[in-house]
């Protein structure tokens, strides 16, 4: 049979290639595969021995006994790159669990990524590391009184009990660190980070039961992802902030009742000049702009929009391109893919208990995408949402669509034919892409 | 914007010649000193064929243009550029694939490096077993019986 990795004159090509390429190969297999290799051929035997990533799922098997010290003996790297280690969370290789970590940590690994339901105390104190990333898997996971990650870059907690003083604990023990990620955490109250002089990006994401933190005081960081729960957190200070992404994840029975404090939050981001916003985060808006609640002006410059095109996102997004008197560039991201979208009906409900659900709580310009759902959108719905935002907003430069739904081929196709009319009267350069085609002009 | 864009000549090895914006030849690192070092108008290739070539150039242009137009790393243009990744290397025997890293790793191209080798672990992930692997990647096995039950001994707990 015809080999494909063969080239025409039958020698064996991936063979040939230095041991370093196979290795940067067998980095990105689970090492229980990358091992296997050895069986290949007599080049193979040796190769995985100097594999600088490691990644071991010790739930569904692993090396215990000889064969781990075996591993530990054969194995060259004495600068590992990643370690990944996914415990089985009910603890069968619970002794082995600390054994890799030491491990890993006497070969200077420099990314550690692990699930896993404990971890030991000497782990919070290494100088090699840049990056963790620790899923504690619902359980306790507690940080110990001492933490000294002296090189740390990244860190991100997912799935954690925190309280307040492991936060600052964690701050005080990591000199360096530029971006922190807390994910689901419980516990947390006030988030202070104002002792974290080198930190600039911070990502935290929410839910209805994983609610911390409940504040966020970050004087310092220049970056910000926020996904909220319906409650929202409290931004206290947030001042040197010159970007920032928000939604809400949706989830449980509650009814969006807290619209009018995500405007509040909406204040806090006023002076930011780049801001990103998603679905959920838009049709709180627009509750809250039928409701009239005075919305803050803004002096973003560069908004990006990710979203559906639907009546319900349009109160809220008409009021706020009203109120950005500096707005440059526009760019609606249109997908299909959101995954924790807050169901219509439940907006309508909502409306109907506040009696405004009416024709005349909404506008005609809302109207025009009523029951629009994404397999049915058309070219005209995308350039009649793009006339609406040139409407409303008189210094915008550029606006940039991109299509990620469904057959965004072929209306992106449609859109660019309509460009030259729809920028007839203004001066805005429109970008249509779609993610089968490159960005065009 | 309009700037008049500084172009470059890349010559592969069967003497095909490609006409690129400075911008994408400081992909390659290897190709930004070679450029900065000796500011010849063409730059011959030796190790590189211009089928290869060819490839590399359209990866390069497409990852300059992308990083040049979403600006500030908007992740959807990451989405966008992941997606033509994997259009990318979808169609492309492993014969290619090889040359291709050969390429990437003389013209020191990191993340075109990276894409390509881990295809290859995509295709040896989704082989059912070493012989399967063998087959695939085109690997001739030189162990003797005695030698290939030894190194499943070895590692006994890997092949479980």
């Amino acid at each position: 049979m015809a080999e494909e990795g063969r080239n025409g004159d039958g020698v064996d090509s991936i063979s040939l290639l230095p041991d370093v390429i196979l290795q940067t190969i067998l980095s990105s297999l689970e090492t229980d595969i990358a091992i296997r290799t050895s069986i290949l051929s007599k080049r193979w035997r040796y190769v995985w021995f100097g594999t600088p990533s490691l990644h071991l799922k010790l739930y569904k098997h692993g090396p215990e006994g000889d064969s781990f010290i075996k591993f530990i003996e054969r194995y060259t790297v004495r600068k590992m790159l990643n370690f990944e280690l996914w415990a089985n969370v009910r603890d069968k290789n619970s002794p082995y669990v600390n054994r890799w970590i030491e491990f890993a940590m006497s070969r200077n690994v420099e990314n550690m990524s692990l699930i896993v339901s404990k971890v030991p105390d000497f782990f919070y104190i290494n100088n090699s590391i840049r990056q963790i990333s620790v899923d504690g898997s619902y359980s306790g996971l507690k940080i110990p009184s001492y933490v000294s990650w002296t090189s740390l870059k990244m860190l991100s907690l997912n799935y954690f009990t925190l309280y307040d003083k492991c936060i600052d604990k964690i701050i005080s023990g990591c000199p360096v660190l530029e971006s922190l990620s807390l994910s689901f955490c419980n516990e947390l109250m006030v988030l202070d980070l104002s002792k974290a002089l080198s930190l600039r990006t911070l990502e935290i994401y929410r839910n209805t039961w994983f609610p911390g933190p409940k504040q966020i005081v970050a004087p310092l960081i220049r970056h910000l992802r926020l996904t909220n729960s319906q409650i929202p957190c409290t931004l206290v200070d947030v001042s040197s902030l010159n970007k920032a992404r928000v939604d809400i994840c949706f989830s449980g029975p509650a009814d969006p009742e807290d619209d009018f404090l995500q405007v509040q939050m909406l204040e806090k981001l006023q002076n930011i000049e780049k801001l990103t916003f998603g679905e959920n985060f838009l049709k709180i808006l627009s509750l809250a702009e039928l409701r009239c609640v005075p919305f803050p002006s803004l002096k973003v410059k560069n908004l990006t929009l990710v979203t559906m095109i639907s009546q319900y996102v349009i109160p809220g997004i008409v009021r706020m391109l009203q109120n950005s008197p500096e707005l440059k560039k526009l760019t609606i991201i249109h997908t299909s893919e959101y995954y924790s979208a807050l169901p219509e009906r439940r907006i309508d409900t909502y409306l109907d208990l506040k009696s405004l659900n009416s024709d005349q709580c909404w506008s005609v310009k809302a109207r025009v995408f009523e029951n629009i759902r994404d397999c049915d959108i058309e070219s005209k719905h995308v350039a009649l949402f793009m006339e609406l935002m040139f409407k409303n907003t008189k210094t915008l430069e550029k606006m940039v669509v991109w299509l990620e739904s469904y057959d965004h081929g072929r209306i992106s196709e449609e859109l660019l034919e309509m460009v030259p009319v729809l920028s007839e009267n203004n001066n805005v350069t429109i970008v249509i892409s779609s993610s089968e085609s490159n960005l065009r002009d | 914007m309009e700037n008049e864009k500084k172009m470059i000549t890349l010559k592969s090895s069967d003497d095909v010649t490609f006409e690129v914006e400075e911008a994408v030849v400081l992909e390659s690192q290897f190709l930004s000193h070679l450029v900065q070092d000796c500011p010849a108008p063409e730059h011959k290739i030796k190790e590189v064929t211009g089928k290869i070539l060819s490839k590399v150039v359209e990866y390069c242009e497409k990852h300059v243009v992308v990083v040049v137009d979403g600006g500030d790393s908007s992740s959807s243009s990451g989405d966008d550029l992941k997606k033509w990744d994997d259009k990318f290397i979808k169609e492309m025997d492993l014969s290619t694939v090889y040359d291709l890293i050969a390429a990437a790793n003389y013209l020191n191209i990191q993340a075109l490096l990276d894409l390509m080798c881990q295809r290859v672990a995509d295709v040896i992930t989704a082989c059912k077993d070493h012989k399967e692997i063998r087959e695939t990647l085109g690997i001739v096995s030189d162990y003797t019986a005695e030698e290939e039950a030894e190194v499943l001994k070895e590692n006994e707990w890997a092949f479980d």
